[in-house]
């Protein structure tokens, strides 16, 4: 049986370059404010697990995935594919096919940069829904919480423009969070911004957000 | 959340109705409002699984002294 932890966990497969930072916090802060919890292979730095295997287990934790597969494409020094998302998403649809009862409940979004690129080197994803956020974190927020209360069918997700309003005030205050914490913003590992998105968000109740937060 | 107003589920339904068939742009906008309201009142956020570099409790204190500090600013201006 599933557990209520499941229910509530979101699988996060992107990029983890500096060039995307920007787009993946906002999908973290977006999971948090959704009322949903943000996972991703960044929250455990054990040398000792080997990544695929944490990859494989994290995947079969979550009830939804997020799949970004924008950076698919060649390297530039060694000219080959860069395969790892397409991978991981692979690993999520077939948990989703062959897995047990909870696993076949899994519901994904997967997004690109382009809407119609994915023809050209995973075509047979076809049938699945294909979302772009052309590099721009307030249309991934939007893309986010819109799935998210399609999938989960929850009556409580905050609507977009809230969500992103909130983002904006959050990043107003995050280089003085970092500053409190001790920490440089190239610091920031994926678990301090969790930690810090999630504490932010439980900190401002509602009344203080529509006030003008 | 002292002092907030706590939405109950006959005025969110209501809103809900007022929304799907008003033709007035205003009760719309209010219906709307009352749902937004009722949606952040209810949903819960997580506490994150796994800590970082920072512990638990410095970032709580980290979090709160920059909202403080922010809402300490806002009322200067």
């Amino acid at each position: 049986m599933a557990t209520s932890s499941y229910n509530s966990s979101v699988f996060i497969n992107c990029p983890f370059d500096d060039a995307f930072e920007s787009i993946r916090n906002a999908i973290v802060f977006a999971i948090y404010d959704c009322g949903f919890i943000p996972r991703c292979a960044l929250e455990e730095n054990n040398s000792g697990n080997v990544r695929f295997d944490k990859i494989q287990r994290i995947i079969a934790e979550c009830k939804f995935g997020v799949h970004d597969i924008s950076r698919t494409e060649l390297d530039a020094h060694n000219n080959l594919p860069r395969f790892n998302m397409p991978l991981e998403l692979g690993v999520f649809l077939g948990a989703k096919r062959y897995g047990g009862p909870d696993q076949r409940r899994k519901n994904c979004l997967i997004l690109d940069r382009e809407q119609y690129r994915y023809q050209q080197f995973i075509s047979d994803v076809a049938g699945q829904d294909i979302r772009s956020h052309h590099g721009e974190p307030q249309t991934a927020i939007g893309l986010i919480r819109a799935w998210l209360s399609d999938a989960s069918e929850r009556r409580t997700i905050p609507g977009g423009r809230d969500i992103t309003r909130r983002y904006q005030s959050f990043c107003n205050d995050f280089p003085e969070i970092c500053r409190n914490a001790r920490l440089d913003i190239d610091e920031v590992t994926f678990n301090d911004f969790s930690v810090f998105a999630s504490d932010w968000l439980r900190e401002n109740d509602a009344k203080n957000e529509y006030s003008g937060v | 959340m002292p002092g907030a107003k706590v939405l109950t589920k006959a005025a969110t339904s209501k809103a809900g109705k007022t929304l799907a068939t008003s033709s007035s742009a205003k009760e719309k906008s209010t219906a709307a409002k009352t749902l937004a309201k009722s949606s952040v009142a209810t949903r819960k956020v997580h506490v994150a699984p796994k800590t970082g570099s920072v512990s638990r409790a410095a970032a709580k204190s980290a979090v709160k002294k920059a909202i403080v500090s922010r809402n300490m600013d806002s009322g200067r201006k």
